[in-house]
């Protein structure tokens, strides 16, 4: 349960880190929907890793 | 005739609505525990559907259409960190926080961290900052309420969307309580997201095939106005200034802190986290896509430039089939009375649990459920009153509502991640850095003005940021020293 709680966590402060670097280090000029496609699955994935998580506690005691 | 067609939807609204509100008055409500969290007993559903309508204001169909339209794609980024870090929060903390509320029958937010911390002192401060906080932001659903009926009927109908407006929240929320918001709630979430989608729908099904416009060509001219990039707007700072408030939104706002209390069991709590996932995801990208497509509109000449970015919404609903734009038009009314209704509950909550029953000789369960009646009667004629005076510091005050909470977000935090902070260090620290904090937020907001405050800055960092480190040090220096006594 501790090794999923850590994992979780880790993801979840690297996936708010990335949404703040990678556009202004890499799409900050991007001319297509690149930088929108970025945000959109780098939340969308969050979103379904919360989900999975939380069903997971859920399940646990 | 199109005004005809606003009215009879709007009529349509408030009758289903406040028949939802008088049949929820049958869930029964006995205590205090009843009227403001449901009795513990909110299913699924209806918890997501409120968690997400009590969430997602006005602000998003008015100023995230807008804010996407003039300033491009950084507005999505600004709303999906607020998105990101509300899922992170609840996944960590709500199934603790939910089990402590009922253990504990906490009501209000600020019970919980005198609660917490054991502290009455702290409780009452709280309940002051929510106060100097949340008023004017209630003053703003109803000032949208009223620019909105101003804008389909004339100057005289601001007034009467206002009243209009405070008379639904009051009845809504009156009616029964938590159950009458919550069912009304999920009435309105519902017809906030049909609308959405039935706007994005037709301005990309309908709009642009009829007025010709080639959406590929579209995106390209955006891209190459930096839309599609970071535009000057989004700087590092005003990113930063923008989104730090808003990623503590989920901890900080006693209103949504609230319904972590509130499911029936921990199934109805994973539903409640998964639904609003579902809700919050699908309303920022559509809300967004809306704003870049109107923007889309304007680059291929269709619609003139609109220099006022709050105007791009009502601007396209006079586009709009009557029927169809009475409907949006409606859905954003509702978006703005469900998030006042629950905010003036939970107010009222806080006044008659955490400062009636704290400093009352001989409080009473009945006597604290009049002084919440009291507490909503007098919160809608104040923001009424508010309101009809048209202040537009008021509106800048809502802006600036989330930085003056932020100080909560460490104290907060600290308490839910070791629910071990019953000791006069870290009471003191709270306290002190509670104070500080608002003191901070305050005086910036009174010397600066709250607009200019909110994204100015301190060394190249956004007045916000400051703050959250010096609030965050403070508990920290608290947490070291009880550490090193024991």
């Amino acid at each position: 349960m501790k090794t999923v709680v850590i994992a979780y966590i880790t993801w979840s402060l690297l996936v708010i880190a990335l949404i703040y670097i990678i556009p202004y280090v890499l799409l900050k000029n991007a001319m297509d929907l690149s930088l929108y496609v970025f945000w959109l699955l780098a939340s969308m994935i969050h979103m379904l890793i919360t989900i999975a998580y939380v069903k997971f506690k859920e399940l646990k005691p | 005739m199109s005004l005809l067609m606003y009215l009879t939807m709007l009529a349509t609204y408030i009758v289903v609505g406040t028949l939802i509100a008088v049949v929820s008055r049958r869930l029964g409500i006995r205590t205090v525990q009843d009227y403001y969290v449901a009795g513990y007993r909110l299913s699924g559903f209806l918890a997501s559907m409120t968690y997400a309508a009590t969430t997602y204001s006005a602000f998003m169909m008015i100023g995230l259409v807008g804010l996407s339209y003039a300033t491009g794609v950084g507005a999505l980024g600004f709303e999906l960190a607020y998105f990101v870090a509300t899922l992170t929060f609840l996944a960590l903390f709500s199934k603790k926080v939910w089990s402590m509320a009922r253990k504990r029958k906490w009501v209000s937010p600020a019970e919980m961290l005198s609660d917490l911390y054991g502290s009455k002192i702290l409780g009452i401060i709280v309940s002051l900052i929510y106060l100097v906080a949340l008023v004017p932001y209630i003053s703003a659903q109803l000032i949208g309420i009223g620019r909105l009926l101003e804008g389909i009927g004339g100057y005289e109908y601001y007034v009467y969307g206002v009243l209009l407006g405070s008379i639904i929240i009051f009845a809504w929320t009156f009616i029964a309580g938590i159950w009458s918001v919550a069912t009304t709630d999920t009435y309105q979430g519902l017809w906030m997201i049909i609308a959405s989608l039935a706007y994005i729908a037709w301005l990309y099904l309908i709009l642009y095939p009829s007025a010709n416009v080639n959406l590929a060509e579209v995106f390209r001219e955006l891209g190459s106005k930096k839309l599609l990039g970071l535009s000057d707007f989004w700087a590092l700072h005003v990113f930063l200034a923008f989104t730090i408030p808003w990623v503590f939104f989920a901890v900080t706002n006693p209103q949504v802190v609230q319904r972590l209390y509130m499911p029936r069991d921990e199934k109805a709590l994973f539903k409640m986290i998964s639904l609003f996932a579902l809700f919050g995801f699908s309303y920022t990208i559509i809300v967004t896509l809306v704003g870049l497509g109107a923007r889309g509109l304007t680059e291929a000449g269709v619609l003139d430039y609109i220099e006022v970015r709050d105007l791009v919404t009502p601007i396209l609903l006079g586009k709009i089939h009557s029927a169809l734009a009475a409907f949006i038009f409606t859905s954003i009314v509702a978006a703005a009375v469900s998030t006042a209704d629950s905010i003036i509950l939970t107010v009222a909550s806080t006044m008659s649990k955490d400062l009636y029953m704290k400093l009352s000789r001989r409080p009473s369960e009945r006597k604290a459920l009049t002084i919440g009646y009291l507490t909503i009667a007098s919160l809608v004629i104040i923001t009424v009153c508010i309101a009809l005076t048209k202040p537009g510091f008021i509106v800048e005050m809502s802006v600036l509502s989330s930085v003056i909470l932020l100080p909560l977000a460490p104290v907060t935090i600290a308490a839910w991640i070791t629910f071990k902070v019953r000791n006069k260090e870290m009471k003191l620290t709270a306290i002190t850095s509670l104070a500080l904090g608002t003191i901070v937020s305050l005086y910036v907001a009174i010397i600066y003005g709250p607009k200019k405050a909110f994204i100015m800055t301190w060394y190249g960092l956004p007045i916000s940021f400051w703050t959250l480190i010096v609030t965050t040090v403070l508990i920290l220096i608290g947490y070291l020293v009880v550490k090193m006594k024991t």
